[in-house]
């Protein structure tokens, strides 16, 4: 479960994040959807560790565990990860040298007996495959010279491989034709479980039809103000967020 | 009389006097007796080598290809006086085509090799150091590979000295028409020492020369080397250099493409920490049509090491269709940390493609933030993208144990970081 209390975070001084509240219990998928600016992606960031946001009041929790005093590796360890809403290129290392280098290294930290170059060869081929991934992209630097949707597969293909409890899947949609969003939700819905936790940034209810939410919240201005069950998703994409701001003001 | 010239003289700003250039002397290293090989001719070369040191000096920041790299103190403390130096060769080197000078003096190829001059390189007053080497030519090693051969093999050379001794090893080198060789140079020592060193390389039509070294010292040693590869037509020379410590070390390649379809590569990684300072000075000539030449190098400097990068590439007036690129890459690890470029082209071929690029930066922090969240420890995220930086470079050496050596030193490397 993961706990998030009073959460005020500030970005070169300026407040992004002012007293957010959320808790997701094990196994359910909750999505956050909100305007440009209303703080979505500094939730994200800040959840995974991103030293440039300064945690000014309030904790984040998993299964109890206080993650602000993590740095960012820790986090994953302990089973958080984040899909990037722009996955970073890496000229240089190869996707398999990552992802060995990725897995290993969490399992270290997780006390796990390391996987030797078979065990990662097969682990990495079993999923590749479940997410349509060629060999090819398999060859190529991570994320160099991948399409936006090649991209945000790698990203699932990664959380596929580190097993987090909770994953955060920001802006997961965004460039993506529905070819690829069928894929993409197809790899996450394969990765529901009674023990992980999902949270889906995203500014449409499109994705939602795909990997659909337990929970819905609205955020603006730094705060949820609005939460409710999936047909909060279909009022927003109707009226949009102005008569839900102006309502909570 | 004009309005300026009624102007007060003295409030008018004047650049200073430039004083003419004086080299530093080389005193210390004219006063002892040179070598005595009873070959007459050697001799000579010899004392005509002398007697230019002895005029020009040693280099000092004063000359243009000096500026950022300054000899002169890191020296002092060194003796003059010549030393032997300890040279070996690899169990698998083919000893037939290795002899020491000695044996070879005989030999036409020989004679015209050890007075052979790169093109251009008085002109850039380049020769100060060679002509220090030549003037105490002893320690010479000649590596003549025949015509249509392929040395399975590489011939791999061992250089060690002594801490607190001044050496002048010498190579030369020819490889035949149609030949192909790996020639690995692996340069290793603590101490405080200074090895002023020149290679010579003639790569005949159709061969293909592939020299690669690894130069690995500690912070007292003094390294200078002047490579000097003469590439005829169809033929390759492809180099690549780890250089990773030493108090001051310049590495200067010359080429020269002097048949049509010669190729050369001039590569390097540095590595470059505490007050190290390594100079990469690549001169490569184009002096005929249709050759193309590459040059890629990165440095990882950390600490307060210094390291120079300056690459001239010069296509003449009939080098039509050169195809010739530069690029230098470094990565600063620290804010005290220095590298200076000086990419230079001289271009009198119309019908050319030239091109350079330079960057230095730091890590990249998304890319360390993105494999921290994927739970790399962040020294082994910074590790690893430092290895992929210079493994762009590194992927051109085919040779897998010499791979393997610059591989275990850029980990070591790493580890101290």
């Amino acid at each position: 479960m993961i706990e998030i209390k009073d959460l005020h975070v500030e970005i070169e001084g300026k407040e992004i994040l002012k007293g957010l509240d959320l808790t997701i219990e094990s196994g359910k998928v909750h999505a956050i959807m909100g305007p440009n600016g209303s703080g979505k992606s500094t939730l994200s960031n800040v959840i995974a560790g991103h030293d440039a946001y300064d945690v000014t009041k309030g904790s984040i929790t998993l299964d109890g565990e206080d993650v602000l005093e993590m740095e960012p590796e820790e986090r994953a360890a302990l089973g958080i990860f984040l899909a990037f809403q722009y996955p970073v290129e890496i000229p240089g290392v190869q996707m398999t040298t990552f992802l060995k280098t990725a897995v290993n290294a969490v399992r270290k930290q997780r006390g796990e007996e390391e996987l030797d170059a078979l065990g990662l060869l097969k682990l990495m081929k079993q999923k590749t495959k479940e997410l349509s991934i060629s060999d090819d992209m398999m060859k190529r630097a991570v994320n160099v010279g991948f399409s936006g949707g090649e991209k945000k597969r790698n990203e699932v293909l990664q959380m596929a491989m580190l097993e987090p409890k909770f994953a955060v899947l920001d802006e997961t949609d965004s460039g993506l034709d529905i070819d690829a969003l069928k894929i993409v939700a197809d790899g996450v819905n394969a990765l529901r479980s009674d023990n992980r936790s999902f949270l889906v940034i995203t500014h449409y209810q499109r994705l939602l039809d795909y990997i659909k939410p337990d929970v819905v919240h609205v955020l603006a201005g730094g705060k949820i103000i609005k939460s409710g069950g999936p047909e909060l998703a279909h009022a927003l994409e109707e009226k949009g967020y102005a008569d839900f701001i102006d309502e909570a003001a | 009389m004009s309005k300026a010239e009624t102007k007060d003289n003295t409030n008018v700003m004047q650049f200073p006097v430039k004083s003419k250039y004086k080299p530093e002397t080389a005193g210390r290293y004219t006063a002892g007796s040179l070598p005595e090989s009873g070959v007459n001719w050697l001799d000579e070369v010899r004392q005509e080598a002398l007697a230019r040191v002895k005029k020009d000096g040693l280099p000092t920041p004063r000359l243009e290809r000096w500026k950022k790299t300054n000899l002169i103190p890191a020296i002092k403390d060194i003796p003059a006086t010549v030393s032997k130096c300890l040279v070996s060769f690899g169990d698998n080197s083919n000893a037939r085509v290795i002899s020491d000078l000695s044996e070879k003096l005989e030999e036409d190829w020989v004679r015209d090799l050890i007075t052979a001059e790169p093109c251009d390189a008085a002109q850039y007053k380049d020769m100060m150091l060679w002509d220090l080497n030549t003037a105490y030519l002893d320690d010479a090693t000649v590596i003549d590979v025949p015509k249509n051969t392929t040395e399975d093999q590489p011939i791999t050379i061992t250089i060690n000295g002594e801490s607190g001794t001044f050496t002048a090893p010498r190579l030369m080198v020819r490889v035949g028409s149609g030949s192909e060789v790996t020639i690995i140079e692996d340069v290793q020592g603590g101490g405080a020492y200074w090895r002023n060193r020149v290679t010579q390389i003639l790569v005949e039509p159709n061969a293909t020369v592939k020299h690669y070294r690894t130069q690995i010292e500690d912070d007292a040693a003094v390294y200078t080397q002047n490579t000097y590869a003469r590439v005829a037509r169809d033929a390759r020379y492809e180099t690549f250099t780890l250089g990773s410590g030493g108090k001051m070390v310049r590495h200067q390649i010359h080429v020269d493409l002097v048949g049509e379809n010669a190729d050369c590569k001039t590569h390097a990684v540095n590595l470059v920490d505490g007050s190290d300072h390594i100079d990469n000075t690549y001169t490569i000539n184009h002096m005929v049509p249709h050759c193309t030449s590459n040059q890629f190098v990165r440095s990882v400097l950390k600490e307060q090491g210094h390291s120079v990068y300056q690459g001239k590439i010069h296509v003449f007036k009939d080098a039509q269709k050169t195809d010739a690129y530069q690029l230098s890459n470094a990565l600063l690890l620290s804010d005290t940390a220095e590298m200076n470029v000086k990419p230079e082209l001289e271009i009198y071929a119309d019908d050319v493609v030239c091109s350079h690029g330079t960057t230095t930066g730091q890590i990249d922090e998304d890319a360390l933030f993105y494999l921290r969240s994927r739970g790399v420890p962040e020294k082994e995220a910074r590790g690893l993208l430092i290895q992929s930086f210079i493994g762009e470079v590194l992927d051109v050496v085919d040779d897998e144990d010499f791979r393997e050596m610059c591989d275990g030193e850029v980990l070591r490397w790493l580890r101290e970081a």
